[in-house]
């Protein structure tokens, strides 16, 4: 019984002191130490320290953080928002020694160069365009107010309202509309028979995808106005100009 | 200068990321140049910046209908720009500002709310014609009478509703959008009377110098025919009454113009009929009824939402110090106050008269009392379980049920059984833990009515969250040099020792620090007319004002630091986002977006709303350093 301790422990724990009791210094101690383990070897010199975590949000900050971004896409899909994207922290003058940054310095080699699908990116405005809603006048100095009129654009004034009350940032769509997308999917993989091969069941997805991109293709140039014009080399990269936007406008809107 | 306009390097960058943040790099680069230099002209600006002059003054236009900065009245014959600090910081607030409305209201207010606070300030007439385009609508009214005709068993009440949700492309009116330009109204109807909505008018854009010059000249001219008084008694005169012009100028700004067309929440069957006399009247009048009150132009009242943050944080205070139930009637009861309150603290109050006996008596707000037969009503209306969070025996003896010697209810009292004296019993017995908790929620007033001293919360409000702080970052012991120095005033160590019990050592530790972080001042007082060491009185002070400021930067660093991330966050997935916001994208994520990019969208959605969160927290913790209570004055 006394010959437990030590000895035992190096021997893998074959002659433990008795259930109920630890040995130490040669001192039968009554403490039961079953079920726990007891460190033997030096503490971690750095033991890892998770960073304290903030409160995951309630409801009401939840609702909050909705409404935030919600207004923060939609004044940056509007008519305000702008990307200058001219290499500048402030709007203030540059020092005489320092030289504007040029194009080339601001060019990115690897996604600057710019391919056909930059058509379909969404435009940048330099200039926040002002002639689509409407302005109540006698609210702005009086030196502003000639530009609030500026601008070729001959429609009605109509402010950019939303029109949804439930309405969902564009991420949030995008990640809900793939979540419907897999559960699609999973719930065809239970209908299909088991004998497909799902190879094959991916082969054919991709093949129907090639079809439907070459669908899309023939669509888009069907769609644009130089649907005749393909082979105009000249025009084949056009600037990505809404077609319904007025060739008077002031407010053209370019890419960087 | 004014104390909302208070403005330091941090804060102006906070703001600068905010504008940035939110509408975009121009306006952000004209801020700049106007946060630089100050009250500029338009040339000046121009000068000052890269920018072109056409683009400065595009980006002027974004800030003047945010009402971002001020600019000097029409009758001047030159226009200065000038930055307005309170409002450009009140940019952080706009999803608050929703969701308050949508807790207070309902959904359809939230989006009208949501729609302002995009747009800036709108007049009536252009919003009812953006949410319910007049050419449509006229063509619905002619497909209205063809609906009519062809179907004939359509219940004539709600005729007049579809045929206008139509005219808005969407199916279902009672969720997606709002019926009928009459709904629109009682909407805004509703906001203005809760003070959430008001007027904008042309003195919002005046600075404080320019607001105090013109009440000024106003009072001269009532007064004193235009000449400026000489006499010591005729100069407080002038003061109060500016002051009084002020109030008075803003005032007007809340006031809702008499006539409306449409009483809010009238039932449907009176809409439904309105609108099919205007159907069935000539067309031109029906589409586009003009009223008086279309040339209104209306913004979000920025102040109110200082308002409602101040009731959250009282009624979280209350729920984790007092419990569940108390909490939810203290809620109800602050939220029957707030339509009187259309901010937290007067920023024009009449100056202190000179000598202290002219002192008026303090009086309590009359705005700030309720009556608690009200929130009894209320409680039964909402169901609130009032027996809950009591005295067991007390709540026995009300209800004549018996309790057992332990204290335990016989039975379950039932609340909803309970006749109105009993419960107001139950309620006033809710409303004396209020009473007697240290912060006192509540005051009590007269037989049957209680008061909330906002004030004084706000103050002590402020002395928690600053102790609350220092508690977190140095300890207890800290917080104890503190609250002996708030009890002790301004005293020299020894003294300090002696009121805290403990030794000079531990104490000139935690003193150094604490001035380091600028909790706490020292003071050097020389006995001798040579400046040395031994023989000058070292005293140790504490300001709330001071501690105040100090946390409050503290706290904007903290914000710009997020802001930052925010924006490196956002520069990571750039490419990414570029992507999904393609335009053939757009709708095709599936077939575009490979599982990985759109993990990655996942992920910078999270990232983006655990930041934009904390940035909120913080925000929280502004309001209530900042925006609860004007300047603290020391002696």
């Amino acid at each position: 019984m006394s010959r437990g301790g030590r000895g035992g422990g190096a021997r893998g724990g074959g002659q433990r002191s008795a259930p109920g009791t630890v040995m130490i210094a040669g001192t039968e101690m009554a403490w039961d130490l079953t079920g726990i383990e007891l460190q033997k070897g030096p503490g971690d010199l750095f033991p890892s320290a998770p960073p304290a975590q903030a409160p995951a949000p309630d409801h009401g900050e939840n609702t909050t953080l909705k409404h935030y971004i919600a207004i923060g896409d939609r004044v940056h899909n509007g008519d305000f928002f702008t990307v200058l994207n001219d290499g500048m922290k402030t709007g203030l003058k540059r020092k005489a020694g320092d030289m504007a940054p040029t194009d080339e310095s601001l060019f990115d080699p690897f996604i600057g160069n710019e391919t056909y699908s930059a058509r379909y990116h969404k435009r940048i405005r330099k200039v926040p365009k002002l002639d689509a809603r409407p302005f109540v006048h006698e609210l702005f100095s009086p030196d502003l107010r000639r530009y609030l009129d500026r601008g070729g654009n001959m429609k009605k004034r109509v402010l950019a309202v939303t029109t949804k009350i439930n309405e969902k940032s564009s991420i949030q769509q995008h990640i809900e509309q793939e979540e419907g997308r897999a559960r699609e999917a999973e719930a065809r993989a239970e209908d299909e028979d088991d004998e497909f091969d799902e190879g094959k069941a991916a082969e054919d997805e991709e093949e129907k995808e090639k079809g439907d991109d070459e669908d899309n293709w023939s669509a888009v140039s069907s769609d644009s106005e130089e649907a005749d014009d393909d082979y105009n080399a000249e025009q084949y990269f056009e600037n990505g100009e809404d077609d319904d936007v007025d060739d008077a406008d002031p407010y053209e809107n370019t890419y960087e | 200068m004014s104390y909302t306009q208070r403005q330091t390097p941090i804060y102006s960058q906070l703001c600068t990321l905010l504008i940035e943040d939110m509408y975009g790099e121009l306006p952000a680069r004209v801020f700049t140049v106007l946060d630089r230099f100050g009250r500029q002209r338009r040339q000046d600006i121009s000068r000052a910046s890269y920018l072109e002059p056409s683009q400065v003054a595009h980006g002027l236009i974004i800030l003047i209908q945010q009402h971002l900065i001020f600019h000097s009245p029409a009758t001047e014959p030159t226009t200065w720009y000038e930055i307005d600090w309170q409002q450009s910081y009140a940019l952080i607030r706009v999803g608050k500002i929703v969701a308050f409305i949508e807790e207070r209201f309902d959904k359809k207010f939230a989006y009208v709310a949501s729609n302002l606070l995009t747009l800036g300030h709108v007049s009536l007439a252009d919003l009812r014609e953006a949410l319910f385009p007049p050419s449509e609508e006229e063509e619905e009214v002619v497909n209205g009478k063809k609906a009519n005709g062809t179907k004939p068993n359509g219940d004539a009440t709600s005729n007049g509703q579809t045929s206008l949700a139509n005219g808005t492309e969407h199916g279902d009116p009672d969720d997606e959008t709002l019926a009928s330009p009459e709904e629109l109204y009682g909407i805004i109807q509703t906001l203005m009377e809760h003070g959430w909505v008001i007027q904008a008018a042309e003195a919002q854009y005046l600075s404080a110098e320019e607001m105090h010059n013109i009440a000024r000249q106003q009072a001269l001219n009532e007064q004193w025919g235009g000449s400026v008084p000489t006499g010591t008694k005729d100069k407080d005169r002038l003061a109060q009454l500016i002051m009084a012009n002020k109030r008075r100028i803003r005032d007007t700004w809340l006031e809702k113009p008499t006539s409306f067309p449409m009483k809010r929440k009238a039932d449907d069957s009176s809409y439904g009929s309105r609108k099919r006399t205007k159907i069935n009247g000539d067309g031109s009048a029906g589409g586009s009824d003009q009223t008086p009150e279309d040339d209104l132009v209306i913004r979000i009242n920025p102040e109110k939402a200082a308002v409602a943050m101040r009731n959250r944080h009282l009624v979280s205070l209350v729920e984790q110090r007092i419990g569940d139930t108390t909490a939810r009637l203290y809620e109800i009861l602050l939220r029957s106050l707030e339509k009187n309150i259309p901010r937290c603290f007067e920023e024009h109050p009449d100056p202190p008269p000179t000598n202290v006996e002219d002192q008026p008596q303090w009086e309590p707000n009359p705005d700030h009392v309720v009556n608690t037969k009200d929130i009894t009503q209320r409680a039964k209306m909402l169901g609130v379980d009032i027996c809950e969070g009591l005295d067991p025996h007390y709540v026995a003896r009300v209800t004549k049920t018996t309790a057992n010697k332990e204290g335990v209810l016989a039975q379950p009292a039932d609340h909803s059984s309970l006749g109105f004296h009993e419960r107001q019993e139950l309620v006033e017995a809710h409303l004396e833990l209020l009473v007697i908790h240290p912060l006192h929620f509540v005051t009590w007033h007269a037989r049957g009515q209680y008061r909330v001293d906002f004030d004084l919360l706000s103050k002590s409000l402020i002395q928690q969250e600053i102790e609350t702080t220092v508690l977190a970052k140095k300890g207890n012991k800290a917080r104890m040099v503190i609250r002996a120095l708030v009890r002790k005033g301004r005293v020299d160590e020894r003294q300090l020792c002696n009121a805290m019990m403990t030794s000079p050592n531990d104490v000139r530790t935690l003193v150094s620090d604490l001035t380091l972080q600028g909790f706490v001042q020292t003071q050097e007082v020389p006995k001798v007319d040579r400046r040395e060491a031994k023989l000058s009185l070292h005293l140790i002070w504490y300001d709330t004002q001071r501690a105040r400021d100090q946390l409050l930067h503290n706290t904007y660093k903290g914000q710009v630091r997020h802001l930052q991330r925010i924006a490196f966050e956002r520069e990571k997935v750039q490419d990414l986002l570029t992507k999904a916001n393609r335009t053939d994208v757009a709708g095709n994520e599936t077939k575009y977006l490979k599982q990985t990019e759109l993990d990655d969208l996942k992920k910078w959605k999270e990232v983006q709303e655990k930041l934009l969160l904390q940035l909120h927290r913080m925000d929280d913790l502004v309001a209530v350093l900042r925006d609860f209570y004007g300047p603290l004055l020391t002696a």
